[in-house]
């Protein structure tokens, strides 16, 4: 298993070596041009050689980010062995890419999530937000969902309150806005925040509906508890119904022990 | 000839979008055109002698990187429409919008689609499209299509092979699909709870309801697992094979579960054999969700 320190210094490591590449090939295009016509070389063939390597390195940056696409279903597959060998690999490796190494940074952090260390969870994507990320934001939002969620569990809830506030500031995909979901509930919960939570329930209960099975049922346990404290308690027995339903609620109230309050031993 | 000039005429148009949707393959010429550039302009610049080519060779060569550039910029742009296009289509099928996700389907794949994987799951959302509008023939066809043509990664052609069967059941393929189901079986160890499902809507179509209520019993904490709400299904059936056995208290038990996790209407769209239960415990004025 890699150290999450060791990979997040070789990840600002490779960063720091992919601006210095960029540079170096920029440089070495321009010192062509000047050289060849100083020497009465050919100063374009000399210029193309940086060219190709530059374009070849792009290329195969491309290939990394390409493979990278395929880590969230080998975790969704619960196949976390070898998503942990492939996203090390890539770590280890070198890419011109940033982006490619930012992105194993993240899947990293996605993978401890899956293996419920939450603490080097949050540990990651704290380091995948410390660096500029892509324009699109995607990363940026899935980092941001990683680090609420995690940080919630090892009890950093100044970073996941500042995460869930950068997040609602987002334009969200509808996977996003489950996870934000997810994560509020949680944040809520730990916070106390019952009124908060039971705002809105109905909506809050719908898109429930589309999460996967444990995040649902968390995400409804919760929402049951804030109804019982609400003194909605129609929304309390529909919800605890439900999460009987989905799953063993000993095991849910493991994950989340402020519901031992709804299934009392 | 399908005598059902509707099902023909959709027919029709699930090979026009099979048309319409196939790549041009543009991106391929990027990287040739660039390197063609940087070839003829270095091979005149090694020559010499011409002030004109000399003068002209810069200009060739910048304007093969500006071209390429701006080529590979179009191209980008357009692929990232239609990734939003098709995460648009997936969020309408999800939040049961079918009206916006038929809509949206159809524009995308009446285009040439760049990239084939883009385009393959596009067509993959077409087909749950025509199993929604009941158009299963056609669905079945598609997947067929798909099955045959695109090496799918395991768990995604496991996926494509359980729809399939869903609309040979709908189509009352009941061999068909007792021949799918045991192949599935075979190449699915371990099982999955979708398939279980499907076994369960089986048993149910051909009259074994003591068989499914058995099947249910040893997959239903399988279910609930992996297919979260969805497992409404398997309690909805559940219920309508306990009808069929004359279990009244457990078929309403069933039933009710059934409709504490999904949408009842969606329920018996998808399986109509439950319908008569489904509207015994949740009748059309009572509201599934506490006001």
């Amino acid at each position: 298993m890699m150290h999450v320190e060791q990979a997040i210094r070789r990840v600002n490591r490779n960063v720091a070596l992919t601006w210095a590449i960029h540079g170096l090939l920029a440089g070495a295009v321009a010192a062509s041009l000047i050289v060849g016509t100083i020497l009465q070389l050919p100063p374009i063939l000399l210029a193309a050689i940086p060219c190709i390597l530059w374009v070849l390195l792009a290329v195969n940056g491309y290939r990394e980010t390409h493979n990278a696409m395929r880590w969230p279903m080998l975790i969704a597959s619960g196949d976390l062995v070898k998503a942990e060998q492939e996203i090390e690999s890539a770590i280890h490796g070198f890419s011109v890419m940033r982006s490619v190494k930012l992105l194993s940074l993240h899947h990293l952090a996605v993978l401890r999530m899956a293996q419920r260390n939450w603490t080097d969870a949050a540990r990651l994507s704290k380091a995948v937000q410390g660096h500029r990320l892509g324009r699109d934001g995607s990363l940026t939002r899935a980092s941001l969902l990683v680090l609420a969620a995690s940080a919630t569990r090892v009890g950093q809830m100044r970073d996941a309150y500042e995460a869930l506030q950068c997040l609602r500031g987002m334009p969200l995909t509808l996977d996003e806005q489950l996870s934000l979901l997810h994560a509020e509930c949680g944040y809520l919960g730990r916070i106390g925040a019952w009124e908060a939570m039971a705002w809105r329930i109905e909506v809050k209960v719908k898109m429930a509906e589309l999460m996967p099975s444990e995040a649902a049922a968390q995400t409804e346990g919760l929402l049951a508890l804030a109804a019982k404290r609400m003194g909605q308690s129609p929304w309390t027995e529909l919800l605890k119904r439900r999460c009987e339903l989905l799953g063993d609620a000993a095991k849910l109230v493991g994950e989340e022990p402020a519901l031992a309050e709804l299934w009392p031993r | 000839m399908n005598p059902n000039p509707q099902a023909n005429a959709e027919k029709t148009k699930v090979e026009q979008l099979l048309e319409s949707s196939k790549s041009q393959r543009q991106q391929s010429l990027l990287i040739p055109m660039f390197l063609l550039g940087v070839l003829v302009a270095s091979l005149f610049s090694l020559r010499g002698g011409n002030p004109l080519l000399e003068a002209v060779i810069p200009v060739v060569f910048a304007g093969s990187i500006v071209v390429a550039v701006l080529h590979a910029a179009r191209i980008a742009r357009r692929q990232q429409k239609e990734k939003d296009a098709l995460r648009q289509i997936d969020e309408s099928i999800r939040l049961g919008d079918w009206g916006q996700a038929t809509a949206v389907v159809e524009r995308f794949l009446g285009r040439p689609v760049m990239l084939p994987q883009v385009r393959v799951q596009g067509l993959i959302y077409l087909g749950a499209v025509l199993v929604r509008q009941g158009q299963y023939q056609q669905a079945l066809d598609l997947y067929n299509h798909l099955l045959e043509t695109v090496a799918f990664p395991p768990q995604i052609a496991i996926s494509l092979r359980c729809v399939r069967i869903y609309a040979m059941l709908r189509e009352e393929h009941l061999s068909d699909a007792y021949q799918a189901i045991a192949q599935l079986k075979r190449d699915t160890p371990g099982g999955s709870a979708m398939l279980s499902l499907l076994e369960l809507y089986r048993l149910v179509k051909t009259g074994h309801p003591d068989d499914a209520l058995q099947l249910f019993g040893q997959k239903q904490a399988q279910m609930a697992e992996q297919l979260g709400h969805r497992s409404c299904d398997g309690w909805a059936l559940a219920a309508a094979a306990a009808v069929a056995l004359g279990r009244e208290q457990d078929a309403d038990g069933y039933a009710r579960n059934a409709g504490l996790l999904g949408d009842v209407r969606d329920i018996a769209q998808r399986f109509p054999e439950c319908k008569g239960i489904l509207d015994r415990i949740w009748p059309a004025e009572v509201q599934v969700q506490p006001s």
